[in-house]
Protein backbone atom coordinates (compact mmCIF):
# COMPACT_ATOMS: atom_id res chain seq x y z
CA UNK A 1 0.00 0.00 0.00
CA UNK A 2 1.19 3.37 -0.84
CA UNK A 3 0.35 6.80 0.18
CA UNK A 4 -1.24 7.52 -2.94
CA UNK A 5 -3.73 4.37 -2.16
CA UNK A 6 -4.38 5.63 1.11
CA UNK A 7 -5.52 8.90 -0.22
CA UNK A 8 -7.93 6.97 -2.65
CA UNK A 9 -9.60 4.82 0.16
CA UNK A 10 -9.85 8.03 3.09
CA UNK A 11 -10.97 11.10 1.36
CA UNK A 12 -10.02 14.23 3.31
CA UNK A 13 -14.02 15.51 4.27
CA UNK A 14 -14.80 19.15 2.94
CA UNK A 15 -13.78 21.89 4.82
CA UNK A 16 -15.63 24.45 7.09
CA UNK A 17 -13.59 27.02 7.29
CA UNK A 18 -15.66 28.86 9.69
CA UNK A 19 -15.33 26.20 12.47
CA UNK A 20 -11.75 26.50 12.50
CA UNK A 21 -10.38 27.41 16.04
CA UNK A 22 -7.25 29.27 17.93
CA UNK A 23 -6.52 25.57 19.55
CA UNK A 24 -6.40 23.97 16.08
CA UNK A 25 -3.53 26.11 15.06
CA UNK A 26 -2.26 25.31 18.17
CA UNK A 27 -2.36 21.56 17.63
CA UNK A 28 -0.95 22.59 14.57
CA UNK A 29 2.22 23.02 15.87
CA UNK A 30 2.41 19.07 18.40
CA UNK A 31 2.56 21.26 21.97
CA UNK A 32 3.79 17.55 23.22
CA UNK A 33 6.56 17.10 21.22
CA UNK A 34 7.50 20.22 21.42
CA UNK A 35 7.84 20.32 25.52
CA UNK A 36 10.70 17.92 25.38
CA UNK A 37 11.97 19.77 22.47
CA UNK A 38 12.24 23.08 24.45
CA UNK A 39 14.12 21.48 27.24
CA UNK A 40 16.51 19.57 25.73
CA UNK A 41 17.21 22.92 23.86
CA UNK A 42 17.25 25.09 27.35
CA UNK A 43 19.73 22.12 29.07
CA UNK A 44 22.11 22.63 26.09
CA UNK A 45 21.78 25.97 26.45
CA UNK A 46 21.90 26.03 30.22
CA UNK A 47 24.86 23.84 30.51
CA UNK A 48 27.08 25.67 27.84
CA UNK A 49 30.10 27.47 28.96
CA UNK A 50 30.16 31.09 29.14
CA UNK A 51 26.91 33.94 29.42
CA UNK A 52 24.44 34.93 27.30
CA UNK A 53 22.29 37.49 27.92
CA UNK A 54 19.15 36.57 29.63
CA UNK A 55 16.47 38.07 26.94
CA UNK A 56 19.11 35.97 24.07
CA UNK A 57 18.29 33.01 25.84
CA UNK A 58 14.70 33.44 26.11
CA UNK A 59 14.92 34.20 21.48
CA UNK A 60 17.53 31.05 21.60
CA UNK A 61 14.21 29.02 23.72
CA UNK A 62 11.73 30.81 21.57
CA UNK A 63 13.23 30.00 18.00
CA UNK A 64 13.50 26.17 19.08
CA UNK A 65 10.23 25.89 20.27
CA UNK A 66 8.59 27.66 16.90
CA UNK A 67 10.98 25.81 14.52
CA UNK A 68 9.41 22.50 16.41
CA UNK A 69 6.21 23.78 15.99
CA UNK A 70 6.81 24.46 12.39
CA UNK A 71 8.21 21.16 11.66
CA UNK A 72 4.67 19.65 13.36
CA UNK A 73 2.95 21.87 11.47
CA UNK A 74 4.70 20.87 8.00
CA UNK A 75 4.58 17.18 8.91
CA UNK A 76 0.91 16.78 9.56
CA UNK A 77 0.43 18.41 6.27
CA UNK A 78 2.31 16.00 4.40
CA UNK A 79 1.04 12.97 6.27
CA UNK A 80 -2.43 14.04 6.21
CA UNK A 81 -3.56 11.24 4.27
CA UNK A 82 -2.38 8.54 6.53
CA UNK A 83 -3.57 10.81 9.78
CA UNK A 84 -7.23 10.60 8.04
CA UNK A 85 -6.63 6.89 8.50
CA UNK A 86 -4.89 6.44 11.81
CA UNK A 87 -7.53 6.29 15.07
CA UNK A 88 -4.86 8.08 17.08
CA UNK A 89 -4.71 10.89 14.57
CA UNK A 90 -7.97 11.03 12.40
CA UNK A 91 -9.04 14.17 14.90
CA UNK A 92 -6.17 16.62 13.73
CA UNK A 93 -7.12 19.83 12.86
CA UNK A 94 -6.49 18.81 8.52
CA UNK A 95 -7.92 15.49 8.74
CA UNK A 96 -10.94 16.23 10.64
CA UNK A 97 -11.44 19.16 8.38
CA UNK A 98 -10.78 21.87 10.39
CA UNK A 99 -7.96 23.69 8.73
CA UNK A 100 -7.16 23.63 5.10
CA UNK A 101 -3.97 21.86 3.72
CA UNK A 102 -2.34 25.03 2.14
CA UNK A 103 -2.82 27.00 4.91
CA UNK A 104 -1.48 24.39 6.95
CA UNK A 105 1.72 24.74 4.84
CA UNK A 106 1.94 28.30 4.87
CA UNK A 107 1.68 28.33 8.63
CA UNK A 108 4.57 26.24 8.93
CA UNK A 109 6.57 27.32 6.45
CA UNK A 110 6.12 30.73 7.67
CA UNK A 111 7.30 29.81 11.18
CA UNK A 112 10.25 27.71 10.01
CA UNK A 113 11.59 31.03 8.24
CA UNK A 114 10.71 33.19 10.80
CA UNK A 115 12.11 31.25 13.61
CA UNK A 116 16.04 30.47 11.39
CA UNK A 117 15.87 34.25 10.51
CA UNK A 118 15.27 35.39 14.11
CA UNK A 119 17.63 33.36 15.49
CA UNK A 120 20.22 34.68 13.07
CA UNK A 121 19.24 37.62 14.01
CA UNK A 122 19.17 37.46 17.17
CA UNK A 123 21.56 35.28 18.56
CA UNK A 124 24.16 34.04 16.27
CA UNK A 125 24.75 32.52 12.55
CA UNK A 126 25.65 28.90 14.20
CA UNK A 127 22.67 28.52 16.31
CA UNK A 128 20.67 29.75 12.89
CA UNK A 129 22.83 27.11 11.12
CA UNK A 130 22.39 24.25 13.31
CA UNK A 131 18.43 25.09 13.58
CA UNK A 132 17.65 25.44 9.95
CA UNK A 133 19.61 22.17 9.30
CA UNK A 134 17.26 20.57 12.40
CA UNK A 135 14.28 21.82 10.19
CA UNK A 136 15.11 20.62 6.92
CA UNK A 137 16.34 17.17 8.35
CA UNK A 138 13.05 16.91 10.27
CA UNK A 139 10.92 17.53 7.07
CA UNK A 140 13.00 16.23 4.00
CA UNK A 141 15.06 13.49 5.22
CA UNK A 142 12.32 12.17 8.13
CA UNK A 143 9.07 13.11 6.39
CA UNK A 144 9.17 12.80 2.96
CA UNK A 145 12.11 10.56 2.59
CA UNK A 146 12.39 7.88 5.23
CA UNK A 147 9.56 7.61 7.51
CA UNK A 148 6.72 5.61 4.38
CA UNK A 149 10.15 3.83 3.14
CA UNK A 150 12.18 2.33 5.72
CA UNK A 151 11.30 0.63 8.93
CA UNK A 152 14.63 2.56 9.99
CA UNK A 153 12.91 6.00 9.67
CA UNK A 154 13.15 6.70 13.30
CA UNK A 155 16.66 5.66 13.85
CA UNK A 156 17.72 7.99 11.02
CA UNK A 157 15.26 10.26 11.33
CA UNK A 158 15.83 10.85 15.34
CA UNK A 159 18.53 12.97 14.45
CA UNK A 160 16.20 15.66 14.07
CA UNK A 161 15.20 15.32 17.47
CA UNK A 162 18.12 14.86 19.13
CA UNK A 163 19.43 18.37 17.48
CA UNK A 164 17.90 20.84 19.76
CA UNK A 165 20.45 20.46 22.55
CA UNK A 166 23.34 21.05 20.08
CA UNK A 167 21.18 24.45 18.92
CA UNK A 168 21.22 25.73 22.39
CA UNK A 169 24.90 24.90 23.34
CA UNK A 170 25.54 26.63 20.08
CA UNK A 171 23.33 29.94 21.14
CA UNK A 172 25.74 30.52 24.16
CA UNK A 173 29.32 29.33 22.42
CA UNK A 174 28.52 30.22 18.90
CA UNK A 175 30.52 27.18 18.24
CA UNK A 176 30.12 23.22 18.32
CA UNK A 177 32.11 20.89 20.02
CA UNK A 178 31.91 17.11 21.84
CA UNK A 179 29.39 17.50 24.45
CA UNK A 180 26.42 19.03 22.31
CA UNK A 181 27.81 15.79 20.30
CA UNK A 182 27.14 13.75 22.84
CA UNK A 183 24.13 15.30 23.67
CA UNK A 184 22.83 14.33 20.49
CA UNK A 185 23.92 11.10 20.49
CA UNK A 186 22.16 10.30 23.90
CA UNK A 187 18.87 11.92 22.58
CA UNK A 188 19.46 9.93 19.28
CA UNK A 189 20.17 6.54 20.93
CA UNK A 190 17.12 7.33 23.11
CA UNK A 191 14.68 7.42 19.75
CA UNK A 192 14.64 4.00 19.04
CA UNK A 193 13.38 2.42 22.39
CA UNK A 194 10.62 5.25 22.69
CA UNK A 195 9.23 5.31 19.55
CA UNK A 196 9.06 1.61 18.71
CA UNK A 197 7.79 0.91 22.13
CA UNK A 198 5.09 3.46 21.14
CA UNK A 199 4.72 1.42 17.89
CA UNK A 200 4.39 -2.10 19.31
CA UNK A 201 0.99 -0.47 21.05
CA UNK A 202 -0.12 1.63 18.35
CA UNK A 203 0.59 -0.95 15.57
CA UNK A 204 -2.67 -1.62 14.20
CA UNK A 205 -2.88 2.18 13.48
CA UNK A 206 0.29 2.10 11.72
CA UNK A 207 -0.42 -1.17 9.78
CA UNK A 208 -3.79 0.10 8.58
CA UNK A 209 -1.69 3.44 7.08
CA UNK A 210 0.93 1.78 5.56
CA UNK A 211 3.48 3.11 7.23
CA UNK A 212 7.01 0.91 7.89
CA UNK A 213 7.20 1.18 11.58
CA UNK A 214 9.65 -1.85 12.73
CA UNK A 215 6.72 -3.77 14.42
CA UNK A 216 4.99 -3.78 11.17
CA UNK A 217 7.52 -4.74 8.81
CA UNK A 218 9.98 -7.22 11.14
CA UNK A 219 7.44 -8.21 14.00
CA UNK A 220 6.79 -7.23 17.59
CA UNK A 221 9.20 -10.07 18.58
CA UNK A 222 12.13 -8.60 17.02
CA UNK A 223 11.18 -5.17 17.53
CA UNK A 224 11.21 -5.97 21.42
CA UNK A 225 15.02 -7.26 20.75
CA UNK A 226 16.15 -4.08 19.16
CA UNK A 227 14.50 -2.05 22.10
CA UNK A 228 16.74 -3.81 24.29
CA UNK A 229 19.59 -3.79 22.05
CA UNK A 230 19.09 0.73 21.41
CA UNK A 231 18.71 0.88 25.49
CA UNK A 232 22.26 -1.02 25.89
CA UNK A 233 24.00 1.01 23.22
CA UNK A 234 21.77 4.17 25.46
CA UNK A 235 23.47 3.46 28.69
CA UNK A 236 26.93 3.56 28.46
CA UNK A 237 26.44 6.72 25.79
CA UNK A 238 24.36 8.60 29.12
CA UNK A 239 27.40 8.34 31.14
CA UNK A 240 30.11 9.89 28.94
CA UNK A 241 29.38 13.71 29.83
CA UNK A 242 30.44 12.25 33.54
CA UNK A 243 33.50 10.01 31.92
CA UNK A 244 34.85 12.93 29.74
CA UNK A 245 34.61 15.37 33.09
CA UNK A 246 32.09 17.34 31.82
CA UNK A 247 29.88 16.61 34.94
CA UNK A 248 30.24 15.23 38.43
CA UNK A 249 29.00 12.31 40.52
CA UNK A 250 25.04 14.04 40.79
CA UNK A 251 24.89 13.22 37.09
CA UNK A 252 26.51 9.90 37.33
CA UNK A 253 25.05 8.94 39.84
CA UNK A 254 21.70 10.02 38.44
CA UNK A 255 22.56 8.37 34.94
CA UNK A 256 23.19 5.08 36.57
CA UNK A 257 20.04 5.01 38.13
CA UNK A 258 17.94 6.17 35.25
CA UNK A 259 19.71 3.95 32.90
CA UNK A 260 18.44 0.92 35.53
CA UNK A 261 15.38 1.77 35.52
CA UNK A 262 15.20 2.30 31.42
CA UNK A 263 16.45 -1.47 31.54
CA UNK A 264 14.58 -2.80 33.44
CA UNK A 265 11.86 -1.28 31.82
CA UNK A 266 12.38 -2.59 28.41
CA UNK A 267 13.38 -6.05 29.53
CA UNK A 268 10.22 -6.10 30.92
CA UNK A 269 9.16 -5.38 27.25
CA UNK A 270 11.10 -8.25 25.74
CA UNK A 271 9.34 -10.66 28.92
CA UNK A 272 5.38 -9.81 28.12
CA UNK A 273 3.13 -12.77 27.55
CA UNK A 274 2.85 -12.58 23.71
CA UNK A 275 1.63 -15.58 21.49
CA UNK A 276 3.70 -17.79 18.96
CA UNK A 277 3.90 -14.70 16.47
CA UNK A 278 4.70 -12.19 19.05
CA UNK A 279 1.62 -10.19 19.58
CA UNK A 280 1.33 -8.94 22.70
CA UNK A 281 -1.20 -10.73 25.34
CA UNK A 282 -0.86 -8.09 27.62
CA UNK A 283 -2.45 -5.18 25.53
CA UNK A 284 1.16 -4.05 25.51
CA UNK A 285 1.12 -3.06 29.08
CA UNK A 286 4.78 -3.25 29.18
CA UNK A 287 5.78 -1.22 25.92
CA UNK A 288 2.99 1.52 27.34
CA UNK A 289 5.17 1.59 31.03
CA UNK A 290 8.33 1.55 28.84
CA UNK A 291 7.11 4.50 26.64
CA UNK A 292 6.06 6.64 29.68
CA UNK A 293 9.19 5.62 31.68
CA UNK A 294 11.66 6.99 28.45
CA UNK A 295 10.00 10.38 28.62
CA UNK A 296 10.41 10.55 31.90
CA UNK A 297 13.98 9.57 31.59
CA UNK A 298 15.03 11.69 29.35
CA UNK A 299 13.60 14.88 30.70
CA UNK A 300 15.17 13.63 34.06
CA UNK A 301 18.63 13.09 32.66
CA UNK A 302 18.77 16.21 30.85
CA UNK A 303 17.71 18.10 34.48
CA UNK A 304 20.24 16.02 36.09
CA UNK A 305 23.23 17.34 33.62
CA UNK A 306 21.91 20.90 34.23
CA UNK A 307 21.64 20.71 38.19
CA UNK A 308 25.21 19.00 38.19
CA UNK A 309 26.60 22.09 36.12
CA UNK A 310 25.03 24.41 38.39
CA UNK A 311 25.79 23.17 41.79
CA UNK A 312 28.99 21.81 40.76
CA UNK B 1 -18.74 31.95 14.80
CA UNK B 2 -18.40 35.57 15.29
CA UNK B 3 -17.28 34.19 18.58
CA UNK B 4 -14.19 32.05 17.15
CA UNK B 5 -13.37 35.20 14.91
CA UNK B 6 -13.06 37.40 17.80
CA UNK B 7 -11.01 34.66 19.61
CA UNK B 8 -8.32 34.62 16.47
CA UNK B 9 -8.31 38.21 16.14
CA UNK B 10 -7.29 38.61 20.01
CA UNK B 11 -4.77 36.05 19.44
CA UNK B 12 -3.22 37.72 17.40
CA UNK B 13 -2.89 41.00 18.70
CA UNK B 14 -1.58 38.85 21.36
CA UNK B 15 1.35 37.34 19.51
CA UNK B 16 2.06 40.74 17.60
CA UNK B 17 2.39 42.39 20.79
CA UNK B 18 4.49 40.24 22.35
CA UNK B 19 6.72 39.93 18.88
CA UNK B 20 7.35 44.05 19.21
CA UNK B 21 7.89 44.33 22.72
CA UNK B 22 10.50 40.99 22.30
CA UNK B 23 12.27 42.66 19.23
CA UNK B 24 12.38 46.01 21.35
CA UNK B 25 14.32 43.98 24.41
CA UNK B 26 16.37 41.94 21.87
CA UNK B 27 17.58 45.58 20.48
CA UNK B 28 18.27 46.96 24.33
CA UNK B 29 20.12 43.31 25.01
CA UNK B 30 22.22 43.51 21.13
CA UNK B 31 23.16 47.56 22.38
CA UNK B 32 24.04 46.19 25.91
CA UNK B 33 26.52 43.50 24.46
CA UNK B 34 28.00 45.46 22.21
CA UNK B 35 28.33 48.50 23.84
Amino acid sequence: MDAADIGEQSPLPAYVLAETDVRDWIALLKPRVMSLVVFTGAIGLLVAPGRINPVLAFTAVLCIAVAAGACGAINMWYDRDIDAVMHRTRNRPIPAGRIEPGAALAYGVTLAVGSVAMMFLAVNAAAAAVLALSIAFYVFVYTIWLKRRTPQNIVIGGAAGAFPAVVGWAAVTGSVDLVPLILFAIVFFWTPPHFWSLALFANEDYRRAGVPMLPVVVGAKETRRQIVLYTLLLLPLSLAPWWIGFSGPVYGVAAILLGAGFLFSVLRVARDKQDAAGVSLTGDAPARAAFRYSIAYLFVLFAALAVDRLVG
Amino acid sequence: MRRRRRGRNIALMVVLTALAVLFYAITIAKKMKSG
